[in-house]
């Protein structure tokens, strides 16, 4: 049988209950590698337990007031250093209104312009592209790449305008694994500052070197947040997901919360049964459950966890079908990328380790494949937004060709992610998440209660997420 | 339509190979529980969680149809079309079925 419960952790007026069944902690103490001291971490600062305001989520002077404390105060996700590869190289990042030209301004530096013409306004840039200047199509102002004017034509007629006084406004830019950042705030702490505690605790999985996979985006009818807050727990996968029970320890997750910084941490173990249904499976069933629902995306690309011949692998007697899908894992990647796994933990090649950036930033981390997901609210309306997913592959093997960035592929309306094949079968259970979202925006607008209620461990992501959203709002 | 007058079916589960007799009327669930089984289920067999989903290997034709209930818990949770996989929860059957679910199991360890 799959290991038994052990007893839950009594709970106390500081330190919240946890779940039932083995810790995250108790399975990396069965990992076949040493596990690094950053994941022996287990640390969950309790913030309270009210509810949080409905307000929130749908008013307009909430998402106005976000408007001028967040999106045009914090450190945002633009894009990645591969998609600029060359001088001239920009892509347009948009939120509530503002427009920045995130461009590719010399071999080590990146600028992000504020996308309207000095002259009367007009955004420079309709789209992302390649420019060897910045022309407005409306009476040909140009200004060069580093941002400084180049032409004023019928300069006769602007004696009244000095060009030095001319250069273009620049949002802030910062750099980390390859995330590009943006923040239109002058005065904003700088971004090595802002992101030093989360680059070390990501020191182990660098990230520079992936390349983009895949790029999906699409327009949901809820509040940037509600979305946001979907992705930061696994309490849902009971009702969202149930297929994925018998190998998600989804119930005992690991949440690590600090109040003092701006970014949180979820270990979800897989490989391993959810304790809603762990009575009742034996550690091959866990392992057959897993092949069958293909935790791996990217099937096209030899990502995909694929039976080997011969049929899935037993689990020897006393054995674990988490050391057992670790070991084909580590074999299948090193087939993929011609270069040796054999470092990883077990755990970085099965769970899902997620952290969270404030204020809308996610990133899985480990060995394989990691998505980053992004939540944008869409244009000033407080019931939409954009909802984004980048998967980043492993850097490619000796002699693999570095892959373009693909475009933006958008979710066109009626369509499903379980039709875009390159999610492989994300897409399935991304349909699940999405689901519930329109629903949840109309049930908070609906509701008599004037506030949501929040695990007090399981969703305590979300509730330090407001505890930082209060902060920046009180700026 | 039914297979004989009695309306007995039965289920042979896999990989486990619990076996037991379903009544005319009574979902698989039920059956299983009237048999001392537990089938992985979230809210109890009432059609509404996805969770005791199981493929049917064999004896499709003694299959009850996909009822509306059903339907919707395949469209809006577990967004896929039935094919082979049904709830057993609402699942009925007349003849002889196998299906593939793991972790059912006998409520009292020691059967």
């Amino acid at each position: 049988m799959a290991s038994g419960p052990s007893t839950p952790a009594a709970s106390s007026p500081s330190v919240p209950a946890r779940s039932p069944g083995p810790s995250v902690q108790e399975y990396l103490d069965g990992d076949s590698r040493p596990v690094p001291d950053v994941l022996r971490v287990d640390v969950n600062e309790p913030l309270g337990s009210q509810d949080i305001s409905v307000d929130r989520y749908v008013s307009q002077a909430w998402h106005d007031a976000e408007v001028e404390k967040v999106w045009r105060k914090a450190w945002q996700f633009a894009c990645r250093t591969d998609q600029l590869p060359e001088v001239g190289d920009h892509v347009l990042y948009e939120v509530a209104g503002d427009s920045l030209i995130v461009m590719r301004t010399g071999p080590d530096e990146i600028r992000a312009y504020f996308n309207a013409c000095l002259h009367r306004g007009r955004k420079l840039r309709g789209q992302g592209g390649h420019v060897s200047e910045l022309r407005c199509p409306f009476h040909s102002f140009a200004w060069n790449l580093d941002g400084s004017v180049k032409d004023i034509p019928c300069v006769w007629d602007f004696s009244h305008v000095k060009p030095e006084e001319f250069t273009l406004p620049q949002a802030q830019v910062g750099t980390w694994e390859g995330f590009v950042f943006v923040n239109p705030d002058p005065d904003a702490e700088p971004f090595e500052d802002y992101v030093a505690s989360l680059a070390a605790e990501c020191e182990r999985w660098p990230m520079a070197d992936r390349t983009i996979y895949f790029h999906v985006a699409a327009e949901i009818a809820c509040n940037w947040k509600v979305a946001l807050e979907a992705f930061i727990e696994s309490f849902h996968v009971i009702g969202t997901h149930p297929q994925l029970m018998p190998w998600m320890a989804d119930a005992n997750s690991q949440y690590d919360v600090r109040a003092g910084e701006p970014w949180s941490r979820a270990i979800t173990v897989q490989g391993a049964p959810s304790p809603h249904v762990a009575d009742g499976l034996t550690e091959q069933d866990v392992l057959d459950s897993y092949y069958e629902t293909r935790a791996f995306y990217g099937a096209a690309v030899g990502r995909d966890l694929t039976t080997p011949d011969g049929g899935e692998p037993q689990v020897p007697e006393g054995g674990t079908a988490r050391r057992v899908l670790a070991d084909q894992l580590r074999e299948q990647l090193e087939g993929a990328f011609g270069r040796s796994f054999a470092h990883f933990t077990d755990s970085e090649l099965l769970d899902a380790i997620q952290y969270f950036l404030f204020p809308n930033f996610c990133v899985f981390v480990g060995a394989r494949t990691n998505a980053v997901y992004r939540f944008l609210p869409a244009g000033n309306d407080p019931d939409r937004c954009i909802a984004e997913v980048v998967l980043l592959a492993p850097e490619p093997g000796p002699g693999q060709e570095r892959p373009k960035p693909p475009p933006v592929r958008w979710l066109r309306p009626g369509e499903n992610f379980a039709d875009i094949t390159e999610l492989g079968l994300l897409g399935p259970v991304f349909d699940q998440d999405y689901f519930n979202l329109p629903y949840l925006q109309e049930g908070l607008h609906t509701t008599r209660k004037p506030g949501i209620t929040l695990a007090n461990y399981q969703e305590s992501r979300i509730r330090h997420f407001h505890r930082l959203l209060e902060q920046w709002l009180e700026r | 339509m039914t297979d004989s007058p009695s309306g007995a079916g039965s289920v042979e589960v896999r990989p486990s190979g619990l076996r037991f007799d379903v009544r005319d009327g009574e979902t698989v669930f039920a059956a299983a529980a009237r048999a001392g089984l537990k089938w992985p289920t979230v809210c109890g067999g009432n059609g509404s969680c996805g969770t005791c989903v199981s493929t049917v290997v064999d004896g499709a034709e003694h299959c009850s149809p996909v009822g509306p209930l059903e339907q919707e818990v395949f469209d809006t949770v577990l967004h896929q079309p039935p094919r082979d996989r049904r709830l057993v929860c609402q699942l009925r059957v007349t003849g002889p079925v196998t299906v593939l679910r793991r972790g059912v199991r006998p409520l009292d360890p020691a059967t």
